[in-house]
């Protein structure tokens, strides 16, 4: 428990201080548990790094010169600690978690470990970390290794260190805040913009989701780079509609920590750095100035400790054993079929995804008050859903060239990769059906 | 609110969704939770190997067989469930299923009884723990 307690009030003591004199939002909350993990995930790696066999007493280190600074700063710039009104209140909220919470109780119950990857990949990496001493360096060139950054091993290592035991409840709990910080996004990011209700309901909506429940729970590192992708829409819009540096450096800092969860975050982030650039080079300069440095040092830091990491130790981005790079794959109309019909069978219209691919439907076809058919998307907005469609084409030619079953492969990841999206989708769908505000 | 207005009829959609979403829940994620025998669900992954972790704490990478390998580890799910248990059991040592004969200490988890005693005589280990007549330690011969 201390682990992720420290995790929270490193990410809190940040945020807080990047405010200044402004009065902390409810939003604030949440937005400081994903930074919290994300430091404290790389605190884990630079203390594996830098100490070896004496990982441990470097992390305390580490750890204790960060509170102290933090600290220091505290007492020279005296941030406000006055809180706006949490609106929704706080028991509205509570009672939301309740079927979240009886969900995921049950899972954990019945699964303590977690499903196949969680023990086998994620958690198993973080055991490795745990339990070695000088030599961790083979982990990285394990047969099931060549994929998928660490953020969420460090952050596993991270607690099991504090908690002194390779526990379950470890990352138990922690994909448990997660997919409570991911609810707590979606619920007061909107509330700000669609009122108390609708946010509300979006949130009931976004946790009756079967898929998302579950997947949630699974202990895998999905709930964060869904987690991490909503964040950084939310700073964004923050930013936006009152440029600081707390909310352009949050949002690099998630854009950096997206790129270090998973492979399709390093996919993500790579277009969505491409698409911002041209939606930041048409604003304000003074706008285009502070978003730009924070953005391209952040994720240009972050991007490079991923290549140097894997060049390094010659880890190849895609592994050549599971792809095929023949052209003659992508005229194989036959492997096309089966990806749209697996799709269209498994994901659209099956109930395990609650209805979202209606809803978007109607989002589709809705006709604003007082406005022309179709409504008109801001340029934010717009550039999200054309990451979102992007990202969609390119990994539909990672499948187009998989090697290995392909029916097995996408049976076990088709789903995984819309749910990184459901957060997102459902809080532009929700902003948008219920107050059509271009952004 | 009046009834007939965008947002209450968007409200009416959704909240048959929400009703529709927790009903399909309360089948589908038992279903899907239990679907796996207990033995994978409860008990520590690979905790039939836990004995030989003692033996295995300060070897980096040991070789890994087992008679259900058939030149791909994707493609079976048992071989794959069984290697990545034991992986997980005996991790910081690694595994190598690939090249198995490579290394001193080589785990044989068999499926079929003593099938590790041919491969074992060939390439030249010796037992040094047997947990039962399918999971064996060896190590090479001096």
């Amino acid at each position: 428990m201390i682990g992720l307690v420290l995790s929270f009030l490193i990410g809190f003591g940040v945020l807080r201080l990047l405010s200044g004199k402004n009065v902390f939002r409810p939003l604030d909350f949440f937005l400081s548990l994903g930074l919290g993990v994300g430091i404290a995930s790389q605190v884990m790696f630079y203390a594996i790094l830098m100490g070896g066999q004496h990982k441990h007493e470097v992390l305390v280190f580490l750890t204790f010169i960060i509170i102290f600074f933090l600290g220091a700063l505290f007492l020279k710039k005296k941030p406000s600690f006055h809180c706006e009104p949490f609106t929704p209140s706080i028991i509205s909220f509570l009672i939301l978690l309740l079927p979240l919470g009886i969900v995921q109780i049950f899972i954990y119950l019945n699964k303590p470990w977690g499903d196949w990857d969680a023990w086998s990949l994620w958690n198993f990496r973080a055991n490795f970390l745990f339990r070695s001493l000088s030599d961790w360096l083979p982990i990285y060139h394990h047969v099931v290794q060549g994929k998928h950054p660490w953020l969420l091993p460090h952050y596993i290592a991270w607690g099991w260190f504090w908690d002194g035991n390779e526990t379950t409840w470890v990352p138990a709990v922690t994909a448990f805040l997660m997919s409570c910080a991911t609810l707590g996004l979606v619920v007061y990011a909107l509330a700000s913009s669609v009122g108390r209700r609708p946010a509300l309901l979006a949130g009931l909506y976004l946790i009756s989701i079967p898929y998302f429940n579950w997947h949630a729970a699974s202990q895998y590192a999905s709930i964060f780079l869904a987690f991490f992708l909503l964040g950084s829409l939310v700073a964004l819009r923050e930013y936006l509609k009152e440029p600081s540096l707390k909310y352009a450096a949050l949002a690099g800092a998630y854009f950096a920590f997206l790129a270090n969860t998973k492979d399709e975050g390093v996919v993500l982030v790579v277009l969505m750095a491409l698409l911002l650039y041209t939606f930041f080079k048409k604003q304000h300069k003074d706008h285009q100035k502070c978003f730009l440095s924070v953005f391209i040092s952040l994720i240009g830091m972050f991007i490079l400790t991923e290549i140097f990491m894997r060049s390094s130790l010659g880890i190849p981005f895609v592994e050549g054993k599971y792809y095929g790079w023949d052209a003659a794959m992508i005229f194989d109309t036959r492997r096309w079929q089966g990806l749209v019909e697996y799709v269209w069978q498994n994901v659209v219209f099956h109930p395990s995804m609650g209805g979202l691919f209606f809803l978007l439907l109607l989002f589709a076809l809705s006709k604003a008050d007082n406005q022309g058919w179709p409504f008109k998307l801001g340029r934010l907005q717009g550039a999200f859903l054309k990451v979102i469609g992007l990202f969609f084409i390119v990994f539909s030619f990672l499948y187009i060239f998989v090697t290995t079953n392909l029916e097995w492969r996408m049976m076990v990841t088709v789903h995984r990769v819309f749910f990184i999206f459901l957060p997102t989708l459902v809080y532009l769908i929700f902003g948008v059906l219920y107050k059509n505000e271009e952004w | 609110m009046n009834i007939t207005s965008r947002d209450a009829l968007i409200t009416i959609v959704v909240a048959v969704l929400i009703v529709n979403n927790f009903i399909v829940q309360t089948i589908f994620i038992p279903k899907i939770t239990l679907s796996w025998p207990i033995e994978f669900r409860i008990l520590p992954p690979g905790y039939r190997l836990q004995p030989l972790r003692d033996f295995l704490r300060a070897v980096p990478i040991a070789g890994y067989y087992t008679d259900s390998y058939q030149g791909n580890y994707w493609e079976n799910p048992k071989t794959t469930l069984y290697l990545q248990g034991a992986q997980y059991a005996l991790s910081p040592t690694l595994l190598d299923i690939e090249h198995c004969f490579k290394y001193d200490y080589v785990l044989f988890d068999c499926h079929q009884p003593e099938c590790f005693v041919l491969p074992m005589k060939k390439n030249g280990y010796q037992i040094i723990y047997a947990l039962n007549d399918r999971i064996v330690l060896a190590h090479r011969k001096q």
